[in-house]
């Protein structure tokens, strides 16, 4: 019967169900087949349990902040600013490319709000600098990802709850983690950039730089405010994100005057449907993940890499894989709401450390956004810059290798994620 | 008549998501600001950052209908908008039937425990109110998901259009 249960549910995510439905069948066919005489309030108790958190509040707060700053002054000003301060440079088009992308997550925590916002913006200015169409699409879809590792980012934020640590820990090591990847892209860039002579703007003045940086001075609270909060350990990270949405509504309405009552009620709006989006994939894949519990699944597992006589980098190179693969057909939340409580445990029998895990897990999610043949970043750049979606699967292709470079780094030295949370004592 | 129903709903929806939403935002950053500005006064408020997380999850439900109506809640319509328009409309109005049985039972179980917990006098001790309002959110929002799939039995939403603002 579970086989069926699980035939069922691939079906029905193939055929196009939503993913709180695949999510949310399977745990109801379970529970009316295996324990029939569990009260059935359980479910609802589980699904609104899970969204009920205090951590889970940082998640509404910073899509919010990001949505005024996205539609507002905020992001394009400290894009300006990267692109007139190192433009200039061998490889400056691309490198402000990877570096707004960098900025942009760094106040967004959204892959998508940055490949949207950011493909718009630098994929004229890539292309006229000489760079080739497949080269700027791929960067372009590939620098976003570092939205995901810089602070803010909401998959942190998940990882946290799904697995009870500590996300002022995981922010600390998601910078590192999210500025190591991007130097890689950069460097790429300056690889591509002098085998082919390509991507430099002309460089700026002083006069031009200092108005950018006067242009951009409230934009650069943001950053300050988020990170130096919580890593100063004035705010939590909830807290953090709640202020940041008052500094950008304020830098927006008062600062640049660029934000009306309308305007906001349609932000708040925006805000509200894509916290639900991700809510109630919370909700119901706390559901399910009472259900891998029921049926001890995180000890099966425990048990299976006993069998591999704890061997640690065997475990952690079958978590790459698992993710992997779970990225390339799953949305990135779905993929960890099912398979950070299965196999958390086993990481922490094996003495695998939170935040090196999560650090895994968070670069795969970023890595599975991009790719094929479901990542998510894939159809938000061919939409922003209206591509075929083949011609984006083959731009990203040399970005994956990339990814996978610095993967195999991340997992294979723990000390790259955890020697920035003990710097700060954390 | 449906079409004016459903547009005073969505007036209701949207209103009152923008309107719970500020709700949560002011009471949690007065909850941060007055920790700050008159730590003595810190406890008195404590109860702003539960307030807060109840007008979050009433606000999430709420919006659920809406989010579905403008297919915003994520799909893997990949291999479905490959299809002719005769299949995709036909599975739409499949997952129409699927949907709103799923979550018209859930929004069944929400309305008995909102009925039980009220029932029992559990409460939130910070606010003094009863734990049942936390259930009720959820029963209303779970009630306008499952209209929102029960309509698109009727009239399918097209897979192969991306999701707007609407």
């Amino acid at each position: 019967m579970g086989l069926l249960i699980i035939a069922a549910t691939v079906l029905l995510f193939l055929v196009g169900f939503e993913m709180i439905l695949v999510l949310g069948i399977p745990s109801l066919l379970f529970m009316f087949t295996h324990y029939p005489n569990m009260p059935n309030e359980v479910l609802l108790q589980k699904m609104v349990g899970g969204m009920n958190q205090s951590t889970l509040m940082a998640i509404p707060f910073f899509i919010l902040a990001a949505e005024t700053m996205a539609q507002g002054q905020i992001a394009s000003r400290l894009a300006h600013l990267v692109r007139v301060c190192i433009g200039h440079y061998r490889g400056g088009v691309g490198s402000t490319t990877v570096a707004t992308a960098m900025a942009f997550g760094s106040v967004s925590g959204s892959a998508a709000a940055t490949v949207s916002a950011i493909g718009r913006l630098m994929y004229p200015e890539l292309r006229k600098t000489g760079y080739s169409e497949r080269f700027s699409i791929g960067l372009i879809a590939s620098a976003s990802e570092t939205a995901l590792l810089i602070p803010p980012s909401i998959t942190m934020i998940i990882f946290g709850w799904l697995t009870g640590s500590s996300i002022t820990e995981l922010f600390a090591a998601g910078l590192m983690i999210g500025l190591l990847l991007g130097a890689i892209f950069v460097a790429y860039v300056y690889l591509e950039s002098r085998i082919r002579d390509v991507g430099r703007l002309e460089r700026q003045g002083m006069a031009v730089r200092w108005a950018a940086m006067k242009d951009a001075s409230w934009a650069l609270g943001m950053p300050v405010i988020i990170l130096g909060g919580i890593y100063s350990g004035v705010f939590t990270a909830t807290e953090a994100a709640s202020i940041s949405v008052v500094y950008a509504l304020f830098v927006e309405a008062v600062v640049y005057k660029e934000l009306s009552l309308r305007q906001f009620a349609k932000i708040v709006e925006g805000a509200a449907i894509t916290s639900c989006v991700i809510f109630l994939l919370i909700g119901m894949g706390s559901i399910l993940s009472f259900f891998l519990t029921l049926f001890q699944i995180p000890n099966h597992i425990i048990d299976l890499v006993n069998q591999l006589d704890g061997n640690l980098l065997i475990f952690l190179l079958l978590v790459n894989a698992a993710f992997i693969l779970g990225g390339m057909f799953l949305d990135p939340s779905s993929a960890m709401l099912i398979l950070v409580p299965t196999l958390f445990p086993a990481a922490t029998a094996l003495g695998v450390d939170p935040v090196h895990f999560g650090m895994i897990v968070t670069l795969n999610i970023a890595m599975a956004m991009i790719t094929p043949p479901f990542g998510l970043d894939l159809f938000v750049a061919s939409s922003a810059l209206n591509k075929p979606i083949a011609v984006v699967i083959r731009s990203v292709l040399p970005f994956i290798v990339v990814n996978l470079m610095v993967l195999v780094m991340v997992t294979a030295f723990p000390g790259i994620s955890t020697f920035f949370p003990r710097l700060l004592g954390l | 008549m449906t079409t004016s129903i459903l547009r005073v709903l969505r007036v209701f929806e949207r209103t009152s998501v923008v309107a719970l939403f500020g709700i949560m935002l002011v009471l949690f950053v007065a909850n941060v600001a007055v920790r700050f500005v008159a730590p003595g006064l810190a406890s008195s408020i404590a109860w702003a950052e539960e307030a807060a997380r109840l007008a979050m999850i009433w606000g999430i439900f709420l919006i659920a209908g809406i989010t579905l109506e403008r297919g915003r809640h994520i799909a893997m319509s990949t291999l479905l908008v490959t299809c002719s328009a005769r299949v995709r409309f036909g599975v739409r109005r499949l997952v129409g039937v699927v949907g709103a049985a799923f979550f018209g039972y859930f929004c069944y179980l929400a309305t008995r425990m909102t009925v039980f917990v009220f029932g029992t006098g559990q409460i939130i001790p910070s606010l003094n109110l009863s734990s049942a309002y936390l259930y009720m959110g959820a029963a209303i929002g779970l009630g306008l998901l499952t209209t929102r799939y029960f309509l698109e039995i009727f009239e399918p939403r097209d897979p192969s259009i991306l999701p707007g603002d609407g």
